[in-house]
């Protein structure tokens, strides 16, 4: 079995016999975990928010020991939990190479000799001998990201970190990640984005609540993903906190009917009533839509919509009014967020609580409408013929 | 590539207190002195005087207590000019309260990088004791410029082979300011109102090590007692005599000394690894 790389993880039962029950308010962020992952394949992590992923890779990386249970982990680690980690906004480009490098568990020799090749990736100019307090938060993602690929451990560990910088750069990571892989390196990948997983890994593990829901080829985990997360019903159901709650529901402007199937192009008004059973003050609302993969298609934003913070006293709806509707042809999610002007994590939030179709249809008269195939979204409003001009 | 994956890692419960992976620290000595390097280099960005402060606080409260304790007070200065005795003691104390107060916010300062990156971490606290000898080695020559220009005013015996010791007692306070270190970071991390201990701490020490009074005012009987129970009294006593020379320290005294030493050390050590292995859930 030399040629097997063994993440093995088994957490007993809650109530196992060495150790007392656990005080109440404490949980098992993981229980039962047992996965293999063989060498140079790239696994992908997937799961709801707080199925215990973060924590997976957590204990794979020794950053907190796991109360019971074991991981063996075959050659050296390396793990990303976060681009950049250490960074000091005071030292150069170069000083900060090394001290990244390092944090990482690279040796100083080691990032000598691949100084040149790093500077080179991160493709961010003449600007090595600049503090990175200066920086854009563009130039220093890719620097990060620099120093990371260049890692090279047997076992690469990464969350999601990938979701960062231009399409460009983000190509040209993916593909360094691949490379990895193909090096016969071991790649445990957590990620929210279906496709970016479909795309990069040859295996999954879907986790829920702190157990493996399924393990297998990637395809056949997404898909018992995408099932057991894309909610049924058309109206969204109703997510409460102590103090606030929310529902989510797409309508036709006129009869106020609500709809599962969406016609592309047509007129509909995503209404989002929300209720306080204390006064809420200064709440902004954010509608999100997905596509089925997981990837954010777009954002509602009630003050870039131009309607102010609101007070919430009992009851009160933000209506989006969306009109031509541009998403192509294909099944979507949506969910929405409340949040006190100001403040960074939402007061009330679902990830998704509701799912539409959008039904082909043909727009200005054409013969042929738009499919999935064509995209996600419409950007053009009409088109038309003109002899080119003198 | 063939020959790292015989290497395995394994993850699990280290249920023993000493359990200490010793293996993977030595692993990580680039990053020891990577971290030295940053704090020096950060600590003076952007201030005007720069490395000017290491010599400007020392010699300010010198100058304070040259006027104060030995002038106005009148305490004894060991028949020593006061200005070398103070520098003597200070530049030792000093290095011991930076380096616990470093040492006990380890885990409250780092918290977000701890959280997303593990490397073994004592190398935070074992930096720190780098970084500040450093500091200690600029004020270390601020001594010896004194130590010549009293030796030319005919008031001090000036240098002599005992300097060469010094080096130990570097090693002897470092180890000692690192197991305090140790105790108060790993003990922080768990109960918060111990930060608001360390300064107090610090305060404290100066009163009951004998930096302001010479080590012989101490009544005889009671100073290997002093010695066990404040191994910091030993070290500026050591510090005095490899600088100043004419010490009353036995070798009973500084074995008591040492002892402390390294039972603090130990525990330290062992206690901090203890609580690393889970305190970022905690936290």
């Amino acid at each position: 079995m030399t040629s097997l790389k063994e993440e093995v993880l088994r957490f007993l039962d809650r109530f196992g016999e060495e150790r007392p029950a656990r005080p109440s308010g404490e949980f098992y962020a993981l229980n039962n975990v047992t996965f293999t992952v063989p060498v140079g394949s790239v696994c992908g992590i997937i799961g709801r928010n707080g199925s215990g992923k973060t924590t997976l890779l957590k204990v794979l990386t020794s950053i907190t020991e796991p109360d019971q249970g074991e991981a063996r982990l075959r050659g050296r680690v390396g793990s990303l939990l976060e681009v950049g980690a250490g960074f000091h906004p005071e030292l150069d480009g170069i000083e900060n190479i090394y001290l990244n490098g390092a944090i990482l568990g690279m040796s100083k020799s080691e990032i000598t000799s691949k100084l040149d090749r790093i500077i080179q990736f991160a493709d961010i100019g003449a600007v090595m001998e600049t503090p990175v307090k200066r920086y854009s938060s563009g130039m220093y993602v890719r620097l990060a990201f620099a120093i990371a690929a260049y890692l090279e451990p047997d076992i690469l560990l990464v969350d999601e970190v990938l979701a960062v910088g231009d399409a460009d750069f983000q190509r040209k990571s993916l593909a360094k990640m691949k490379d990895a892989a193909g090096e016969g390196r071991t790649v445990l990948f957590v990620s929210h984005n279906m496709a970016m997983v479909r795309q990069l890994c040859d295996m999954a593990v879907f986790l829920e609540g702190g157990h493996v829901k399924q393990i297998g080829p990637s395809s056949a985990a997404i898909d018992c993903y995408l099932k057991a997360s894309t909610p049924q019903s058309v109206q969204g159901e109703r997510t409460e906190t102590d103090h606030l709650w929310g529902e989510l529901r797409i309508v036709e402007p006129s009869s106020e009917t609500v709809c599962a199937h969406l016609k592309f192009g047509g007129d509909y008004d995503f209404v989002l009533r929300l209720g306080a059973k204390r006064p809420f003050k200064r709440g902004v609302a954010q509608v999100r839509i997905f596509d089925q993969e997981g990837v954010l298609i777009s954002s509602l934003e009630s003050l870039a919509e131009g309607v102010d913070q609101f007070d919430i006293s009992e009851t009160v709806e933000v209506v989006f009014n969306v009109r031509s509707l541009g998403l192509l042809p294909g099944t979507y999610l949506a969910g929405y967020s409340l949040f006190a002007w100001g403040e960074e994590e939402p007061r009330l939030s679902t990830e998704t609580c509701l799912s539409f179709e959008v039904i082909p249809t043909t727009v200005n008269d054409a013969s042929w409408p738009y499919l999935r195939e064509h995209g996600i979204v419409r950007l053009s409003h009409s088109a038309n013929l003109r002899a080119p001009g003198p | 590539m063939t020959g790292s994956l015989k290497r395995i890692t394994i993850v699990r419960r280290r249920s023993s207190w000493f359990d200490l992976d010793l293996r993977r620290a030595w692993g990580h000595r680039d990053l020891l002195f990577l971290f030295a390097l940053r704090d020096i280099k950060v600590r003076h960005k952007q201030t005007l005087l720069g490395p000017g402060w290491l010599v400007l606080q020392p010699l300010v409260w010198t100058a304070v207590f040259t006027i104060t304790v030995s002038g106005v007070a009148g305490v004894s200065t060991a028949n020593q000019p006061a200005p070398l005795f103070y520098l003597s003691g200070l530049i030792v104390w000093s290095y011991f309260s930076q380096v616990i107060y470093t040492a006990s916010q380890v885990f409250i300062q780092n918290e977000h990088l701890f959280s997303k990156v593990y490397f073994p971490r004592i190398i935070v606290p074992l930096s720190s004791l780098i970084s500040n000898a450093v500091a200690l080695l600029i004020q270390f020559f601020v001594v010896l410029a004194f130590l010549i220009v009293f030796q030319r005013l005919g008031k001090a015996d000036g240098l002599s082979w005992r300097i060469v010791a010094f080096p130990m007692v570097v090693l002897h306070l470092a180890a000692f300011s690192l197991a305090i270190g140790l105790l108060l970071g790993a003990s922080t991390a768990k109960y918060r109102d111990l930060a608001l201990m360390t300064p107090f701490l610090v305060q404290v020490s100066m009163f009951v090590t004998p930096v302001l009074y010479p080590f012989s005012a101490i009544p005889e009987q009671f100073r290997v007692l002093a010695s066990f129970a404040n191994p910091l009294t030993t070290i500026v006593e050591e510090s005095r005599w490899c600088l100043l020379g004419d010490s009353m320290l036995t070798p009973g005294q500084l074995l008591a000394s040492l002892f402390t030493t390294s039972v603090a050390l130990g525990c330290g050590v062992l206690l901090y690894q203890r609580v690393e292995r889970t305190v970022m859930d905690t936290i």
